[in-house]
Order: C-alpha cells, then structure tokens, then sequence
C-alpha cells in the first residue's frame, strides 16, 4: 500500500472484512462493496465534522 | 454533494454496474441526499461490452461462433444506443473464462471466434468497431482473428 501512497492515491480500503475462500468472497462480492463503501462514506462524513 | 462512481466489473462476481449501484447503496446509508452518478467502466476486457451498452442504452447482439479451442460458442457483441457502433470483446468469443483451466493452452486457442464477430457486425452494415482485446485464451491476436 505505500507504493500507491507514493503515487498519490491517499487511502486503500479493503472489500474484504474477514479472510475466506475463494468463493465466498466471490459469493458475497455485492454485500462486501457496499459495506466497505458504507465505511467509506463514514469516515468522509467524520473529515466534513473536523 | 454529487459523487461521481466509476468502477470496473468485479472478475467472476459483479459487472461494472452491479458494483456502482452497491457502492451508491452504501454511501446513501450515509449520504442519503447526495446526487450520485453512476458511469461503470472497462478496461477491453470483460464487462466492456456490458459497460459501453449499459452507457450508451444499447443491446447486446448474440452469435455463435467458434470458441477457444474450435467449439461453437454463444457470444455476444454490443451495439451503442444509437444503432452506430458495435463493440466487441474477444472475451466474449475467445476468452481464457471459456477454456477450463487444464486445458488453457495459447499454443492451442484460437481467436477465430472473435473475428467472426467481427465479421458479423460488419455483415450486419455496422461501420464502426470497438474491439477490445483484454482477458483473451491466447497470446497472438491478429492471425486466427483476421483471416477469415
């Protein structure tokens, strides 16, 4: 992740909230992106209230 | 607020438009009244034609034509909204999804297929072609695809 720090991307979030197969990754792809995006949206909420 | 979303298909699980409208899910929990766009995106491999059709409110246009390794297979090209251009995915006829893994051999494959897409937009009076040539079975693009 510091690499992409270095070419100015300013934050990774991860789909992936547990370690699993494959498949259940795959499985639950659409549940995963919309509650990393939830976080995501959170913390840009917390930054608008600093 | 607007917030512009652009993500690519997600291999095996989403397609581009999929992952834009859960990405506009989540973030509403939080931003319930933002102004959210949605532009799913592609980068010629799998999902392009999906994009580009879901982009410009096109169709899809089915054809079966040879597969990787010379069986028929039901693929697919796009056709823009307005009736213009097709644009095709050598994934769709030639793709490494469409060769079980013991038998994924590029000394092997072939992309006839693709060119028969092509040849079919063509046929079809289409004059402008989008061809992307991302997540194919094969690593040599132009004999078997243009020697129809």
């Amino acid at each position: 992740m510091k690499d992409v720090h270095e070419h100015g991307i300013d934050a990774v979030f991860s789909v992936l909230s547990q370690a699993g197969t494959v498949e259940k990754a795959l499985t639950n792809a659409a549940v995963n992106v919309r509650a990393a995006s939830r976080n995501i949206a959170a913390t840009l909420k917390l930054a608008q209230m600093i | 607020m607007k917030i512009v979303i652009a993500p690519d298909s997600y291999k095996k699980s989403l397609s581009a438009f999929e992952v834009a409208t859960e990405i506009e899910a989540g973030f509403r929990e939080v931003f319930p009244g933002a102004e959210y766009v949605k532009l799913p995106m592609a980068d010629g491999g799998e999902g392009t034609v999906a994009a580009m059709v879901a982009a410009t409110g096109g169709t899809l246009v089915e054809v079966t034509v040879t597969g990787p390794l010379g069986e028929p297979v039901i693929a697919f090209y796009g056709l823009t909204g307005d009736g213009k251009t097709a644009v095709i995915e050598m994934a769709a006829a030639s793709g490494l999804a469409l060769v079980a893994p013991s038998l994924r051999n590029p000394l092997k494959t072939t992309t006839r297929g693709t060119g028969e897409l092509i040849k079919s937009a063509l046929d079809a009076g289409i004059r402008h072609l989008i061809i992307g040539i991302g997540g194919s079975a094969t690593n040599v693009v132009v004999p078997a695809c243009f020697r129809l």
